[in-house]
């Protein structure tokens, strides 16, 4: 079923026991987004240290999508340098506007692979990028100031 | 134009049709819906479920499943239902629920598409569960 690859059992899994959800009490930067079209929310504390990313934590409502999506960035791309995490935000972005002409390099994205069905339908897009443009303000927010040096 | 022709042929159809048919369709429909939806487990209809001060558009929520998985899904089962906040943001929050997902009968539904929606509920149930 089509529906198969748009909820893959990875995505479902993410969705039921979502990682690092729960937010942390101190935090380089804050930042709260949400989809006014549907109403997801997400909000996102990332701290940062010589340059890398110590922690993501985060709490939200929202689709099975933008939900597992935020679970996975937020494992994804803790531990890594900013410009790490804006290579693979960049990857990922690639991946959501291929119309389903790519799978993804596992190698690179891990689980977020799974979420390559979502860009078949154009109106879930927006779901799975919710926090990893959540990820991406925060990013600004820390690296423009010294709290990620 | 077009549209004011569109919209001149619309209410001759359905002056043709009758305007007391269209409504007593309309009323007889919805009840038969709303009996079929609350036999499900778990699922809250949102608005009265008295047809006496309700439309044929019907609103709920089904346990946990998001509206918008809910929508995905039972759209693949081949029923359109519209999913979200329905341009009353206010109101979801008022109401406590993240979104809705309604369905509208017109007069071209009869109880076979209510008999569908029903079947793709408790699909949908099964397969996020």
């Amino acid at each position: 079923m089509e529906l198969d690859s748009l909820y893959q059992e990875v995505i479902l899994d993410h969705y039921k026991h979502p990682l690092n959800k729960g937010l942390s009490a101190t935090y380089g930067a804050q930042v709260h987004h949400v989809n006014p079209s549907c109403g997801d929310e997400v909000t996102l504390n990332v701290t940062a240290e010589n340059g890398f990313i110590k922690s993501i934590t985060w709490d939200g409502v929202g689709c099975s999508i933008s939900q597992a999506s935020v679970s996975i960035a937020s494992d994804l791309l803790v531990n890594k340098s900013f410009s790490e995490a804006d290579a693979i935000l960049n990857e990922f972005t690639e991946l959501m506007h291929s119309k389903g002409s790519k799978q993804g390099n596992p190698e690179v994205l891990e689980d977020a692979v799974s979420l390559a069905g979502v860009s078949k339908f154009p109106a879930r897009i927006k779901c799975a990028l919710l926090g990893w443009m959540a990820f991406k303000d925060a990013a600004v927010r820390i690296t423009t100031t010294t709290r990620g040096e | 134009m077009a549209q004011a022709v569109g919209l001149g042929a619309a209410i001759d159809y359905l002056t043709a049709l009758g305007m007391s048919n269209v409504h007593n369709h309309e009323v007889a429909l919805t009840k038969y819906l709303i009996e079929k939806l609350l036999q499900i487990p778990d699922l809250k209809i949102v608005g009265p479920t008295n047809l006496d001060s309700r439309g044929g558009t019907v609103s709920f929520t089904v346990g946990d499943i998001h509206p918008h998985d809910l929508g995905q899904y039972v759209d693949s089962q081949g029923v359109a239902v519209r999913t979200g906040h329905h341009c009353a943001w206010p109101l979801t929050r008022k109401l406590g629920v993240p979104a809705t997902t309604r369905a509208s009968l017109y007069l071209y539904n009869d109880e076979s598409d209510c008999d569908a929606l029903f079947d793709a509920i408790l699909g949908a149930q099964k397969y996020f569960a």
